[in-house]
């Protein structure tokens, strides 16, 4: 889509669509896995420790 | 032996670290100009304009290696590392004289001296992590850096811990704290007393230390990680999260405008918040309120925020353009990409021919996207599935061009000891890998090495 000089572009999630064949897809099915249970908040507590540890 | 609190250089009180233990020598990505440009390019701003050179700077540098790796990489820009501690300077100091590099500099002072430095005007200014880790005169000194000496049209990191990702392990860091209080030995040793007493309390049943991720798993993670870290994060007097509307405001008052997420995948809502979360927050009209309430549904625990100096909107052609200038490079051998992730919303799935080829023509060495570009294919295709692969750190912006990079990975080799079970490899094109550092040693010295490890091997030859 390309808009006039003057405008800002859209989003950044509009460079993410792809066409058939060479799509990305997103599972929501899996969020309480991931995101759920003190277990895996830790595992994200953890990793965002990484990002002063390792970059 | 260093007071466990203070400033070395006798400045106020007030201003207060963990300065008798010296932090970890971390290399961090996301500081590179070329992500910063692309966390620019994304968001519809127009990058540092960067043909006739350009200036960086990292305020609380610690022991360096993010300067000297991109001073080694970048002999066009001109580098600057700050940090309170004389010793991390002194190290990162000794490692830059050995490998040759005269664009950096460092300077062994805190942000309100730093402020006063005669300086080039920056284009890149980035502070990892250390804006929740400060009290708040020196976070107001950092603030007054930025302003002072930040080019118009530059760019700003910004890393911290963030709410409300930190709110249930709070009350864990403050007991830590507050039990190493009056221990014997230095930081690492009374946070290992402190930790022992906290696990028995909670052995014991105390009930806001079950309810604590991070408390449950504390015994068993620190184990994982270097001691240095957890004792500069869990025994800082100053610390304290942040919310991103607060930080937002406060960089507001400098002029300061946000430009995106140095955490890629977090510059896309497809990626990390599910459609209910993305509806719900379509109520919200407020950027700064809407990014606040982003962060509940993620769980925000830590942010990496770019902030922009007046930086100048692209279009989308002029966006487009510069996403096919940029050069990609691949993190790891073809054969081990991974082409989905997890992230806060899901699993995200990229697994396509565009995808895989994309990758296959990366691992020849880095290359322009516009390059990577087949007769006939759809460019948006490519775009989606190399912005795709960024945000799964299989790919990493890179610079345009290889510089040698021998003599300070040599250095950084020699300086390798016991303690230090990995260190990183700089690649040519101006980012780093983490790696077991004796199987570098090995490789260096032409020893076998495990079958486990022939892709590396052969990446690294090819590439690196």
């Amino acid at each position: 889509m390309s808009q006039s000089k003057t405008q800002k572009p859209s989003t950044p999630d509009s460079l993410t669509k792809a066409g058939k064949g060479a799509g990305i897809a997103l599972s929501e099915s899996e969020l309480d896995k991931v995101a759920g249970g003190k277990a895996k908040t830790a595992d994200k507590a953890f990793a965002a420790m990484d990002g002063y540890i390792r970059g | 032996m260093n007071a466990p609190f203070g400033n070395p250089d006798g400045e106020a009180a007030s201003v207060r670290y963990v300065t008798d233990v010296p932090y970890i020598a971390g290399f961090t990505a996301e500081l590179a100009p070329e992500l910063l440009d692309l966390v620019a390019t994304l968001n519809g701003f127009a990058a540092p304009e960067r043909k006739d050179g350009f200036a960086w700077c990292e305020l609380g540098c610690g022991p360096g290696m993010a300067p000297i790796i991109f001073a080694a990489t970048h002999p066009e820009g001109v580098f600057h590392g700050i940090d309170v501690m004389p010793d991390h300077i002194t190290r990162g100091k000794a490692v830059a004289a050995k490998a040759g590099l005269d664009n950096l500099t460092f300077h062994a002072m805190d942000f309100a001296k730093a402020t006063e430095l005669d300086l080039p005007q920056f284009d890149y200014i980035v502070a990892h992590g250390v804006y929740a880790w400060i009290d708040e005169t020196a976070a107001a000194s950092l603030r007054r850096f930025i302003e002072r000496h930040l080019k118009p049209g530059g760019l700003v990191y910004v890393s911290y811990n963030s709410m409300p990702g930190w709110a249930s392990d709070g009350p864990f860091q403050h007991l830590l704290y507050a039990l190493a209080e009056g221990g014997a030995g230095d930081s690492i040793a009374r946070l290992a007393g402190a930790a022992t007493l906290a696990e028995g309390l909670r052995k014991a049943g105390a009930a806001a230390l079950a309810a604590s991720p991070t408390a449950v798993q504390f015994t068993e993670e620190r184990e994982k990680r270097p001691e240095a870290y957890f004792a500069h994060e869990y025994l800082c007097p100053a610390w304290r999260p942040r919310y991103v509307d607060e930080v937002r405001r406060e960089m507001a008052e400098i002029g300061l405008t946000p430009v995106g997420s140095a955490t890629l995948r977090d510059n896309f809502d497809s990626f990390v918040l599910r459609a209910k979360a993305r509806e719900a927050l379509e109520a919200i009209d407020d950027p700064d309120q809407r990014e606040l309430a982003r962060d509940y549904f993620m769980f925000q625990r830590f942010r990496r925020d770019v902030f922009g100096l007046s930086p100048r909107a692209i279009d989308d052609d002029e966006r487009r353009e510069r996403l096919f200038d940029t050069t990609f490079a691949l993190m790891r051998p073809a054969s081990l990409v991974e082409y989905k992730m997890v992230t806060e919303a899901g699993d995200l799935a990229f697994d396509n021919p565009v995808s895989r080829g994309l990758v296959a023509k990366l691992s020849d060495g880095p290359r322009r996207l516009r390059d990577c570009l087949e007769p006939g294919a759809d460019a948006q295709d490519l775009v989606a599935n190399a912005l795709s692969l960024c945000c799964a750190n299989q790919l990493r912006p890179v610079a345009g061009r290889a510089v040698p990079v021998d003599r300070l990975n040599a250095v950084l080799l020699e300086a390798l000891d016991a303690k230090n079970e990995t260190t990183f490899r700089v690649m040519p094109h101006g980012t780093a890998l983490r790696f077991d550092g004796q199987i570098l040693v090995a490789l260096r010295d032409g020893k076998p090495l495990p079958d486990t490890v022939a892709p590396w091997v052969e990446f690294l030859q090819r590439l690196g």
